[in-house]
């Protein structure tokens, strides 16, 4: 068997996991603040290039990373190509900013359409900046190939991907391997693929912006917390159950 | 045909109409009755013929019956061709799911086909006075912002919060939540050594994690907290080697109490709790477990001698 192509979507994102408070309300109350943030790759696509280099690892082929965005760092994409992935191309144009999901889903078909033929694309399960989690179905819709939601692992088999589903109770396994020094030291030479809306024909009418209205500051969920004394982390644990025991007992 | 009211999607369960979605129609009487327009339900499977008769109860106008064999079985290609076929016909204004697995999968599908805007994970839905328009408030940015969206394509679009993952777990009055500082499958037991002592005291006690845990294969998704696992509010939530991101945080930050066991006192998620303490969990919790029993049979005792005085 031949090996396979596979298309990854990956969006670089202000970091999700940046501690509460980092990301914020900008005083015009219609953007966010996150310059206090790095850009990272969303760390649900991490899981996606995982998936697409298992099934390089069994079968061979290659493995094209797509992402698209205004004033993308490459830097944080090439860790990709740093951890086995074969193409990086960047769709970078001002126009690619705030879409809404079926601006999004088009551009990628667009870009994906160019690419020429491919067996399986994988996107992540949601974007961690505004957690919508629609693109890769729309995607598909769009490509008018089948669609999996919420796939853990993907096999092929006999020319046909096996797809597990997440289903309450199962289990999901994530993560993305780590790169060697000497891939990263090489990925950084690697040449990019950078395309404006232009170069995948994006037409006006299918660039339509998310309808903010505007942005609120989330509840305030702090609280005074009381450290629990002791000398040792056993008296700790046991003025602890006093506590608990004077609340709930 | 057409009645530009509010539908409501909904699931039945075992041939009866979810309880969820009763709170969903609860959510779009109140915009059904501030645009002046019809409320209807429509629900899709094979039999529905009972769940459609409950549900007339709830003061819905209208149910949409979408019977089908080849709708029995949850298809997510089959279910938005269907209630593509139905928006088509009665041209909605609004349309709502709950934001649940399945419908997450209809949802987007919908959307497109229908050439709409769809608001996922909303939390609040209100009408513009002025345009009449929907106003989709949902978390963004894991919950660091709460961001207000409308669009003019119609149907509207929203999927509702809702815990759908989460059936066992959002009656707990007790988690016990465990991280990614648990270190593995193996230290999950000393959580569950708690378990069993808190289950003496309490009604119901639980075990919850983040992501990372489920992540790891040490638990399966349905015990995961946060954004993308369960919206949890338990009478005590007690997270054990959890940092506290914001994503976790959206899942249980509304606990009525909530306790931290963190090496790192650093931590954030010491800013949203009640209690802390700064130190090995493998120390702390067996430690609080033997005085916990210690002090729950002194309880008894107190409660026996009380009951022979009286
Ligand atoms: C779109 C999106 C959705 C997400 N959804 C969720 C979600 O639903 N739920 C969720 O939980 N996360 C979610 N996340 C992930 C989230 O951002 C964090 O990565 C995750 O919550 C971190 O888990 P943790 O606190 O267990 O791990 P870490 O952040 O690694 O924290 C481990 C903690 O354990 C402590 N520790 C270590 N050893 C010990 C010890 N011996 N005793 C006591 N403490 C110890 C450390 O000090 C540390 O604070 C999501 C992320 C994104 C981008
Ligand atoms: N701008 C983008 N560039 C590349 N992939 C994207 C982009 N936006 C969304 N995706 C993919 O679609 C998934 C779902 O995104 P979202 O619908 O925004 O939550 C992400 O996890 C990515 O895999």
């Amino acid at each position: 068997m031949k090996g396979i192509k596979i298309v990854v979507c990956v969006k670089q994102i202000p970091d999700p996991e940046a501690p509460l408070g980092a990301a914020k309300v900008d005083s015009d109350g219609k953007r966010m603040d996150v310059s206090a943030l790095r850009q990272v790759i969303n760390p649900f696509d991490e899981n996606a290039v995982e998936a697409a280099l298992r099934i390089k690892d069994e079968w061979g082929g290659q493995v094209t990373v797509l992402s698209m965005g205004h004033k993308l760092d490459a830097s944080v994409l090439r860790k990709v190509l740093a951890v086995g992935a074969d193409r990086l191309i960047l769709l970078d144009d001002p126009c690619f900013e705030d879409l809404d999901t079926n601006s999004t889903a088009h551009a990628l078909s667009l870009a994906i359409n160019k690419l020429g033929e491919y067996d399986l694309v994988i996107t992540g399960r949601q974007a961690g900046d505004w957690d919508s989690g629609q693109t890769g179905i729309v995607l598909g819709e769009i490509l008018g190939v089948a669609t999996v939601h919420l796939a853990r692992k993907v096999k092929i088999e006999d020319r046909h991907a096996i797809v597990q589903k997440i289903v309450p109770g199962g289990y999901e396994v994530g993560g993305l391997r780590f790169p060697y020094m000497k891939m990263i030291l090489l990925s950084r030479r690697q040449r990019l693929v950078t395309c404006k809306a232009e170069h995948i024909e994006l037409r006006s009418e299918n660039i339509q912006k998310m309808g903010i209205v505007y942005l609120m500051p989330p509840p305030d969920l702090r609280r005074q917390c009381t450290f629990v004394e002791g000398t040792s982390p056993e008296e700790k644990g046991q003025n602890l159950a006093i506590i608990l025991n004077r609340e709930f007992g | 045909m057409s009645n530009n009211g509010v539908l409501v999607c909904g699931e039945t369960r075992e041939g009866a109409v979810d309880e969820r979605t009763l709170e969903l129609v609860g959510a779009g009487k109140g915009l059904a009755s501030e645009l002046g327009v019809e409320l209807s339900v429509a629900l899709l499977g094979d039999n529905i013929s009972d769940a459609a008769d409950d549900i007339s109860f709830f003061g819905v106008d209208k149910v949409y019956k979408l019977a089908h064999p080849l709708l029995g079985a949850f298809s997510p290609e089959i279910w938005a061709g269907a209630l593509a076929s139905l928006c088509k016909q009665i041209t909605p204004n609004i349309l709502i799911m709950p934001h649940s697995s399945p419908w997450m999968d209809v949802g987007p599908r919908l959307a497109f086909r229908l050439d709409s805007v769809l608001t996922t994970d909303c939390v609040h839905l209100e009408i513009d006075q002025a345009d009449s328009l929907l106003l989709r408030t949902k978390p963004v940015y894991g919950g660091s912002a709460l961001a207000v969206f409308k669009y003019d394509k119609f149907p509207q679009l929203a999927t509702v919060r809702r815990n759908e993952e989460a059936v066992a777990l959002d009656k707990a009055t007790v988690i016990l939540a465990g991280g990614r500082g648990i270190g593995g499958s193996e230290g999950f037991e000393e959580l569950e050594n708690l378990v069993n002592s808190f289950k003496q005291s309490f009604d119901e006690v639980m075990i919850g994690c983040s992501r990372p845990v489920v992540d790891s294969g040490w638990l399966p998704s349905s015990h995961q907290i946060g954004l993308s696992g369960a919206m949890v509010q338990p009478d005590l939530y007690v997270a054990v080697g959890i940092s506290g991101a914001v994503q976790h945080l959206a899942g249980m930050a509304r606990s009525r109490k909530i306790v931290a066991v963190n090496t790192d006192v650093n931590s954030n998620i010491f800013a949203v709790a009640d209690y802390g303490v700064v130190d090995d969990y493998k120390k702390v919790i067996p430690a609080l477990k033997t005085k916990w029993e210690e002090l729950a049979r002194e309880r008894d005792k107190d409660r026996s001698v009380r009951k022979t005085n009286s």
